[in-house]
């Protein structure tokens, strides 16, 4: 392998073989070229139908836009085997930035493909991709890898999706899929999974697939004008969600909460129940400097739990 | 012996065989049985290294028989759970794991391994049970073989049970309880019955059963099996562990209970336990990759401060008190009954009691009612 200036129009950009994301923005490399030209030059591999990017699309694509006729690259000769040379492309991208689930799909995919025994992919690769190496999850990464659906691919390439949810959404359909994204995309780690896993359990236990779910009456006002913002209506849908999987458990949180609200509980004082519900203990919190304040905010409390609907707050049965 | 049923029909697919193991009497009773398959290794690795190709290992694991030595020990207390009340049983550590495969059971996050292992060192598991075969002072005391394993589930191929309940046909005081969902009672139907065995069955409602519980024997011949035991004079215990709350869950539970108080005398039944559906934090993911279209996993399952998933309190106190209810109805009043893994807020809500310590909970299974 070897430095050398080599001539844009010899890139062949139509072969992909090295290439993981389905999607690459270069925009942001621009400005950085024009200032100081290409300070990291990109890995290609000589072959018969012109050069072939093995790592640095995103470089070499913005050197093209920018319309520079020959760059620096380390060229591979053609009898590199295409393994040897995918697994210099991961390294270099594990070494520079986390891969995308649609990446290590296509790593892993094509890992197999170039000859790796399937062994060494999930005992050697797996754990370099942050993975778990366990054969159900080489075979979650293929099915991304082998699906036609490109939409998904960048959908996954665009949004991080807990390993185990993602299993659940492979088990959606395309169409069913790409309803959610919109909310998906806009709602934080843990609203997402707690989303998808809601989506599956109403779908389970009600035997509805997810448009039916998605196209609920009740869902009407989410979608309407009022929530036109996306994150909005995406957290509306997600909280609608979690009402209707847990329904007994958030018609008790919204029990509580009334009966809060009718006690004036001051705000300077914290008030909270387990949040499951399954220790009948409250707690009551607030801070203090002198034994003067202490005393005061207890003064406040004595009323407050004199009253009838404190008595709620202890309510344990159905 | 009989051929054997269900889960047993095709296990062991392999029989791995520690070196150390080979020589025990109960290695060489066993593979008598199972023929000349079988594979001698030095350590478990190797089936560790060969399930970790499956996409399944869990359900690849329990077509596995390894026979091995128990190096710790043998009798242990029961893994409770940290905020509730235990019950003070006793687990024999002779089996681990089941070949059947029931969708919730949580040996398949709590076992480190799948497959199912024997430890053959039978005279070892017979010193370490001698403590309570000779006291006097542990009435009440419950020890089991069927917290880690089915106990009966490989009865054909083992004899363990047979050997185990001749053991506590003297024993002074403590009791032996061989719980099961299988009906392998062949052993016992000729011989004379003893106080300190126990037989019992984990019982579900019929459609629950045929759904979850793959291998294990129809609600109604373990009920027949439990009614023949009975019926030479055996107490039997039943276990409505994990209730599940689906749609028709209080009719097919009760048409369970009227099957029970229709089949056998209440006098027979030495004690019923009530657990509601629950699971650890780490069975979720096996959930996931097992059983993700399995409704019963899609209730209304809550996080508890323990690290469990259960129903949602108030829930669960609506399924036990409407269970207790039953039972009682239908001719159960004296039966002692308790309920595993709950706190002493849902004994008291449901039993209207609590036992104070793990003595008095004892009192509770001394000698059988009547």
């Amino acid at each position: 392998m070897e430095l050398a200036t080599v001539s844009v129009d010899l890139i062949n950009f139509q072969e992909k073989k090295f290439k993981l994301a389905p999607l690459i923005y270069y925009e942001s490399l621009l400005s950085s070229l024009r200032r100081v030209g290409l300070i990291s030059p990109p890995l290609l591999k000589e072959e018969e139908a012109g050069l072939v990017i093995v790592s640095g699309w995103k470089r070499v694509l913005a050197c093209r836009e920018l319309r520079m006729k020959t760059i620096p690259a380390f060229v591979a000769s053609s009898g590199t085997s295409d393994l040897e040379l995918l697994t210099r492309a991961l390294e270099e991208n594990l070494y520079t930035r986390p891969l995308s689930l649609a990446e290590k799909a296509e790593a892993v995919d094509r890992l197999r493909r170039y000859g790796l025994a399937e062994e060494r992919i999930i005992a050697e690769y797996l754990p370099r991709l942050s993975l778990p190496a366990k054969y159900q999850f080489f075979e979650l990464l293929l099915r991304v890898a082998e699906s036609n659906d490109q939409s998904w691919k960048e959908f996954l390439h665009q949004t991080e999706v807990p390993l185990e949810a993602l299993d659940l959404l492979l088990s959606f359909l395309p169409e069913e899929r790409k309803l959610l994204y919109p909310y998906l995309q806009v709602l934080s780690f843990s609203r997402r999974r707690e989303m998808i896993f809601n989506l599956q359990a109403i779908a389970v236990r009600e035997k509805l697939a997810i448009p039916e779910i998605l196209k609920q009456g009740e869902t009407e006002a989410i979608y309407g004008p009022a929530l036109s913002e996306p994150r909005r209506q995406a957290e509306a849908l997600a909280q609608w969600l979690r009402k209707r999987r847990y329904p007994l458990m958030t018609a008790w949180e919204e029990e509580w909460q009334k009966a809060k609200k009718t006690l004036d509980w001051p705000e300077e004082i914290h008030l909270a129940s387990d949040p499951s519900f399954e220790s009948g203990e409250l707690r009551v919190s607030f801070s203090c400097r002198s034994a003067e304040e202490f005393l005061a905010q207890l003064e406040k409390l004595r009323p407050i739990a004199l009253k009838p609907g404190f008595r709620r707050l202890f309510r344990r049965s159905l | 012996m009989k051929k054997p049923v269900t889960a047993l029909a095709d296990f062991p697919r392999r029989v791995f065989v520690q070196r150390e193991a080979w020589d025990y009497p109960l290695t060489e009773r066993i593979l008598e049985r199972l023929g000349p398959r079988f594979e001698i290794i030095d350590n478990p690795e190797v089936i560790r290294e060969e399930l970790a190709s499956f996409r399944d290992p869990i359900a690849a694991g329990k077509k596995i028989l390894y026979l091995a030595t128990q190096k710790g020990k043998f009798v242990k207390a029961c893994p409770c759970s940290s905020r509730v009340i235990s019950c003070g049983y006793f687990v024999i550590n002779s089996v681990l794991g089941c070949p059947l495969d029931c969708s919730y059971c949580v040996l398949q996050a709590y076992l480190s391994d799948p497959w199912i292992t024997v430890f053959v060192n039978e005279a070892d598991l017979e010193l370490s049970l001698k403590p309570f075969l000779l006291s006097a002072k542990l009435s009440g005391f419950r020890v089991g073989t069927g917290e880690l394993a089915d106990s009966l589930a490989l009865e054909p191929l083992t004899g363990q049970a047979a050997r185990l309940s001749f053991l506590f046909q003297h024993s002074r005081q403590a009791i032996l309880e061989l719980k099961t969902k299988t009906v392998f009672i062949e052993p016992w139907l000729d011989l004379p019955p003893s106080l300190q065995i126990v037989f019992s069955w984990s019982l579900n409602a019929e459609s629950i059963a045929q759904e979850e519980e793959k291998g294990a024997a129809p609600v109604v011949d373990r009920i027949r099996a439990a009614s023949q035991l009975a019926q030479r004079g055996y107490g039997v215990g039943f276990h409505f562990d994990p209730l599940i709350y689906f749609e028709n869950w209080e009719k097919e539970y009760e048409s369970v209970i009227r099957r029970i108080f229709s089949s056998l005398a209440a006098p027979s039944i030495r004690w019923i336990s009530l657990g509601a559906l629950r699971f650890p934090v780490a069975f979720r993911p096996i959930i996931r990759a097992r059983f993700p279209h399995k409704p019963i996993f899609a209730g209304e399952l809550v996080l508890g401060r323990d690290g469990k998933w259960r129903y949602f309190k108030p829930l669960r106190l609506k399924i036990f008190s409407t269970i207790l209810e039953m039972i009682r109805s239908y001719g159960g009043e004296n039966i002692p009954l308790y309920l595993c893994m709950e706190d002493e807020e849902v004994w008291q809500l449901v039993l209207k009691k609590k036992p104070e310590g793990k003595k008095d909970f004892r009192t509770l299974f001394v000698l059988p009612v009547n």
